[in-house]
């Protein structure tokens, strides 16, 4: 049997779910870009909840997305992913998030759990050296980051893993299903090139970056779903996964 | 149509002293059965790094143990990674000639690319570059067989004139095959003129449609050396007299397979590479639109069941023209030994017979299509 996570979660500074999401919200022009990284595996175990398990070697995704539309207006947020499966499913379970845009940070705690915070700049901007990506909080910033060199590929090599996020629901930890899907347009890839990064910001104090890989950038359309399940954090997600209007799983 | 057997490997945690070596020896085992049992083939995989999943880094000592220990079944590596950061191409002709040898000429030599990052990146090879050195190697392996010396001056890896040493046993070189996970790889083996050792659990209309595709191209391929026309697939076994306990375990072992694999980085899940369009094993087991507490759809066509059962299916398999099928007989030791053994038994004594003549009939019939 697999390794499972290390972390029993407890409710406290969860961001509290006020309603799952339960309409779609289409974003016509939206933009990703994504720093894949790998970090060293106990420290990432033990930062998975119970209910995941580590792929190996463990490893983060750093995504930062610039919504050019929707029902906030225009956002950009940054989030780390901590990738794992639940079950034989790909999961990128959120260790941190910022945002630009107060309401919609707060629409995507309130719906998804995201443990999104505000920052003063969360930004993606193509510049002559590549796409590069910051974000600034407190006066202080915490990446900066470089896709240098970028080069089109196929928006068809690129895969985009769920999300999941741990939140309170009714007070309790829970693991949210953030599901999305999407139509790119423009796909690149390129060398990763960190000026800055500030890992324990994105609450990852304790994992260490050992490999990067290559960057990616896409441009198209992104579509943030319905909740169709939550996980219990505490148990095997085979056992622990309760869809939504359905009972808890004995 | 030829039976084989499968090997990945598979060690469950927790790895005790003993884990690793009993489950060698559990494989080695059911090997020497299946050749006293009539098996044509047992295949091992070459994987790396791949926890619980596949602890076989060098199938070579595997099956010369087994060819050490056996009499007539044909041992096949399956897969050589062609990747010179993770086997240098000398290296892979010299170990196929001893083994070869050794085995008294009974060797089947897979090659492939590897499908994971955790093993491609864990020797920092470059996926991007794997089709191309693949199919660089794969042209070079017959020379250095079949030449007297060998001069190579290719963009993956060169060398001076040397006698490559010793020669393979079988003339002009054993079989060559390469692994088809990836849609399309059955169309690259066919313009190579080798086997097509098919790795992923299709459906047997999908199955029909790529033997057809791959018996329309190799009548005019460019052969790497000599031609082996001849496709393989894959498929789970769990044979018992009760239907229902056969298909019962036979589903637990494909969702204990698809679980292991499912914790595998594969080079297409981080690294965006048109290398890389598909999971490879990973996706035949899995829904993507279920949710994790979902039971695992199992794939279509597995020889699971009772002696009947497996008969009907075999026969769908050998309607799609395919001339072998290689069995994957467990998973992490979810089946006890005792009951691999007496599957194995079973379906030699109940199903094979029901196979052994006909397998032409059916490959004539699609090639005639």
């Amino acid at each position: 049997m697999p390794i499972f996570g290390g972390y029993t979660p407890t409710a406290a500074g969860l961001p509290a779910i006020r309603a799952l999401a339960q309409d779609r919200i289409d974003i016509e022009a939206a933009e990703t870009l994504t720093f894949t990284f790998e970090v060293l595996s106990e420290a990432a175990i033990a930062a998975l909840p119970a209910a995941l398990h580590p792929p190996f070697p463990t490893y983060c995704s750093l995504v930062v997305r610039r919504h050019g539309d929707g029902p906030y207006g225009a956002f950009t947020t940054a989030e780390l992913r901590l990738h794992a499966r639940a079950t034989n499913h790909y999961v990128g379970y959120c260790l941190g998030a910022f945002s630009d845009n107060e309401s919609a940070c707060a629409w995507l705690r309130n719906a998804y759990g995201l443990p999104c915070t505000v920052a003063e700049t969360v930004s993606l901007r193509k510049r002559h050296y590549g796409i590069e990506a910051r974000v600034v909080a407190g006066g202080r910033t915490l990446l900066d980051a470089v896709q240098a060199t970028p080069g089109f590929i196929s928006g068809n090599d690129i895969l985009y893993v769920q999300n999941s996020n741990l939140a309170a629901l009714d007070g309790v930890p829970t693991l949210i299903a953030e599901e999305f899907e999407y139509a790119l347009r423009d796909a690149k890839r390129g060398a990763a090139a960190f000026h800055g990064l500030d890992i324990a910001a994105f609450g990852a104090p304790t994992l260490t970056v050992s490999n990067h890989l290559p960057s990616t950038w896409t441009a198209g359309s992104w579509s943030y779903m319905p909740v169709r399940f939550v996980i219990d954090p505490t148990r095997p997600a085979m056992a622990g996964t309760r869809k939504i209007g359905q009972p808890a799983a004995a | 149509m030829r039976f084989g057997i499968f090997y990945e490997i598979s060690v469950p945690r927790p790895w005790g002293p003993e884990t690793e070596r009993q489950v060698y020896a559990n494989c080695i085992e059911q090997c020497v059965l299946a050749d006293q049992l009539g098996f044509d083939h047992v295949w091992a995989v070459e994987h790396h790094f791949l926890e619980e999943y596949s602890h076989c880094p060098a199938p070579e000592i595997f099956l010369a143990t087994v060819a050490a220990k056996t009499q007539q079944i044909r041992v096949g590596h399956g897969i050589n990674v062609c990747v010179p950061e993770i086997n240098h191409p000398i290296r892979i002709a010299e170990r196929s000639a001893v083994l070869d040898l050794v085995s008294n000429g009974r060797l089947d030599v897979g090659t492939g690319r590897s499908a994971t990052w955790t093993e491609l990146g864990g020797f920092r090879a470059n996926p991007d570059l794997t089709k191309a050195t693949w199919a660089e190697i794969v042209r070079a392996l017959p020379k250095m067989w079949t030449q007297e010396r060998y001069a190579h001056d290719g963009v993956c890896f060169s060398m001076p004139e040397r006698a490559v040493i010793p020669k393979p046993y079988q003339k002009p070189h054993p079989p060559l095959w390469v692994a088809v996970t990836s849609p399309g790889t059955e169309i690259d083996a066919a313009e190579h003129g080798i086997g097509a050792l098919g790795l992923t659990f299709n459906d047997f209309a999908e199955q029909e449609r790529r033997v057809k595709a791959y018996r329309k191209v190799i009548v005019n391929c460019e052969p790497a050396g000599a031609i082996n026309d001849q496709v393989a697939t894959v498929n789970f076994l769990f044979c018992h007299e009760d239907n229902k306990i056969g298909q019962q375990t036979g589903l637990r072992l494909a969702g204990t397979f698809g679980y292991a694999a499912a914790q595998l980085v594969s080079a297409r899940e981080v690294y965006a590479s048109p290398s890389y369009a598909s999971f490879g094993l990973l996706p035949q087991v899995r829904r993507a639109s279920a949710a994790p507490g979902d039971a695992p759809a199992p794939p279509p066509g597995m020889a699971v069941g009772d002696p009947k059962h497996i008969t009907e299916v075999l026969k769908g398999w050998e309607a799609t023209g395919v001339d072998g099928v290689n069995f994957l007989l467990n998973a992490l030791e979810t089946v006890p030994q005792q009951e691999v053994l007496d599957s194995l038994r079973l379906f030699a004594k109940e199903v094979m017979p029901a196979f052994k003549k006909t397998g032409a009939h059916a490959r004539a019939r699609v090639a005639a299509e």
